[in-house]
């Protein structure tokens, strides 16, 4: 997809008619129980702190409000799969947002992370988000939508190669464009030179990426980054700099990078 | 001031006021639409649209026009779109902005006052989470964009206009001639082929963007030549068509039928169809001032359209208005050659 039919994509805002879905692929290995590099938070804690409050923010434009009462419009729908060496469902099918933050605050503020599934095969949690995928595009309620958002976080290195599952994902589409594939990357390094989320300029090349073979292939399977959505984080304050075309692949070196990371998201038109 | 109120049709947003206008206000027909968008089976109707006339003894006369957008995301922006546009004549005094913010801010400190409801029991992290975003979404209630002109004759040239435009946020305004020449715009367009884009990702409105700083509202007066047209109109209006001249094309093609309620209707279902396909539904209003030969046609249907009734009508029509953008300019231009040509025959035929 060219620049220009990208500027005629990814336009569609999420409303209670044409809501849009999150699919988030959660990497619950045994490292995500330990600290991130320069704090003591345990990483798993650190992405359902950081998963919590955009959830909140995905309620809040989902919440209308009317004198003394409120009601939910879901203008969201969220799907989780957790995975290490084998996978585990949040639920069965997407839920939306107002259900969605329901069971996550009824777990006490948790997706039931905590490092608890041994080793890392992305392939099958790619495998596995492909049906959900086509199923959900098949559905009137998202095929007119803002394309779905799969959004992968992982913290080592896959045991399996998810780039081919990824580039089936990336093919399809709703009638607002491809399906958008985010990587997140926690606790890398790249030949990247930035301070944190205030300079990140986002990864336009694979020499900026650097020759870890990991960090290479979570770049391709990375989409290239909307116009709508980079103007969002910018306009946000998110990542004020990241340039045009740059792919949705993010490495995560702190804490306050994995709190922007999460909030791309929530970064498709509104 | 004197209104009139007009009868207004089921499903009508806003009340139509048409006053008697003074003779040389006369040579200009209005017509205002206000329709109402969809999101699901909820309609937003947040926009609303009125015109005046000051007969305060003032010779010569003002005519005042505004469109206001209620922010979707905004609690009772629907009231506060209602507030600022029944408040055009406040608008233009002294501190007239600051002075309808401040209803505005008053409004929402009432709202902010009222206990939080919760319809159910709810987990504790569930319920403050709910409280924090119903106190957050109160405290930015009552937010809607507005664009504002007034009309004055100039006293020394009768054949000139004073306009003076004020506004805030994403409802713009064209100043254009019968032939389709874009005069003066708020959109930054340069010409009539240009794209229409928003101006910015963030959407200004009252009350907040006059607190910030008084550079987000627009205050303009030029002179014109008393035979240009006027459009005011909200983005839902604009975000329909690619260019200018395509907005320039629908309404003189259409112009017969926007005069009457039922075409109108139908008219106005295309649009919205369309821009769901675009962006997603939204209200479409706009107010048209356009210059006659003859004294104004008080034969306008009152304002509005019944979003309902027309959906059904015209449920897997084509629209007319979707253009591949590799056709963009070229269909543009077409367009408006084809709108002054029909022009010239009628004005030859008399």
């Amino acid at each position: 997809m060219t620049s220009e039919m990208r500027a005629e994509f990814y336009r569609r805002k999420a409303e209670r008619a044409h809501p849009a879905l999150i699919l988030m692929i959660m990497d619950d290995s045994g490292s995500m129980a330990d600290s991130l590099s320069g704090t003591s938070d345990r990483r798993f804690e650190l992405v359902e702190r950081y998963s919590g409050m955009i959830l909140k923010e995905l309620l809040e434009r989902s919440t209308e409000v009317s004198g003394e009462s409120h009601s939910i419009r879901a203008r969201y729908y969220l799907d989780i799969i957790k995975y290490g060496s084998s996978l585990e469902f949040w639920s069965e099918d997407e839920l939306d947002i107002g259900e969605a933050v329901k069971r996550f605050a009824d777990a006490g503020g948790s997706f039931g992370l905590g490092g608890h599934l041994a080793g890392t095969d992305a392939a099958a949690a790619f495998q596995a988000a492909l049906p959900r995928v086509q199923t959900a595009l098949a559905k009137d309620r998202f095929k007119d939508s803002f394309p779905p958002i799969i959004f992968h976080l992982t913290d080592g290195e896959s045991q399996s190669d998810a780039e081919s599952l990824a580039q089936q994902i990336t093919s399809l589409s709703s009638s607002d464009g491809n399906v958008l594939v985010v990587n997140a990357y926690i606790g890398t390094g790249t030949s990247l030179s930035y301070r944190d989320s205030n300079d990140f300029p986002g990864y336009l090349t694979e020499q900026e990426v650097g020759p870890d073979p990991d960090n290479l292939r979570l770049f391709r399977m990375s989409s290239v980054i909307p116009n709508s959505m980079r103007q969002n984080l910018i306009d946000d304050g998110i990542f004020p700099l990241i340039r045009e075309n740059a792919r949705l692949f993010f490495d995560v070196r702190t804490k306050e990078m994995l709190k922007h990371v999460i909030q791309v998201v929530g970064s498709g038109t509104r | 001031m004197n209104s009139v109120p007009a009868e207004t049709g089921e499903g009508a947003a806003s009340p139509l006021l048409v006053r008697r206008p003074p003779r040389n206000l006369d040579s200009y027909e209005r017509l205002i639409v206000v329709s109402p968008g969809k999101d699901g089976e909820d309609l937003k109707a947040q926009d609303r649209a009125l015109v005046v006339v000051a007969e305060d003894g003032r010779s010569p006369k003002r005519l005042m026009a505004i469109v206001c957008d209620g922010v979707s995301q905004s609690p009772s922006s629907a009231e506060a779109a209602e507030y600022v546009s029944s408040s055009v004549d406040l608008l233009y005094r002294e501190n007239g902005v600051r002075q309808v913010s401040g209803g505005l801010f008053q409004k929402r400190e009432a709202l902010m006052k009222l206990p939080i409801k919760l319809e159910y029991d709810a987990a504790p992290v569930l319920k403050t989470m709910l409280e924090e975003i119903v106190v957050a979404k109160r405290a930015r209630s009552f937010q809607t964009t507005f664009i504002a002109a007034a009309v004055d004759i100039n006293e020394e040239l009768s054949n000139e206009l004073r306009i003076s435009i004020l506004g805030c946020g994403d409802s713009c305004v064209f100043i254009f001639t019968d032939r389709g020449k874009l005069l003066y715009n708020s959109l930054g367009v340069t010409d009539e082929d240009d794209g229409l884009e928003h101006l910015s990702v963030v959407t200004h409105a009252l009350p907040d963007s006059l607190d910030e700083t008084e550079s987000k509202i627009l205050a303009d007066a030029q002179l014109f030549d008393a035979q240009v047209n006027l459009l005011l109109c909200s983005d839902g209006f604009y975000d329909s068509f690619d260019t200018f001249n395509d907005i320039f094309f629908w309404l003189t093609q259409n112009l017969t039928q926007l005069k009457r309620q039922d075409k109108r209707s139908l008219l106005m279902s295309e649009l919205h169809a369309a821009l769901g396909r675009k962006t997603g539904d939204d209200d479409i209003s706009f107010i048209w001032l356009r210059p006659l030969n003859e004294p104004a046609d008080t034969e306008v249907d009152p304002v509005d359209t019944t979003l309902g009734q027309c959906r059904d009508a015209l449920s897997g029509a084509n629209s007319s208005l979707e253009l591949s953008f590799t056709k963009r300019g070229l269909l543009s231009k077409v367009r408006r050659l084809l709108s002054i040509k029909a022009r010239d025959l009628k004005d030859s035929d008399g």
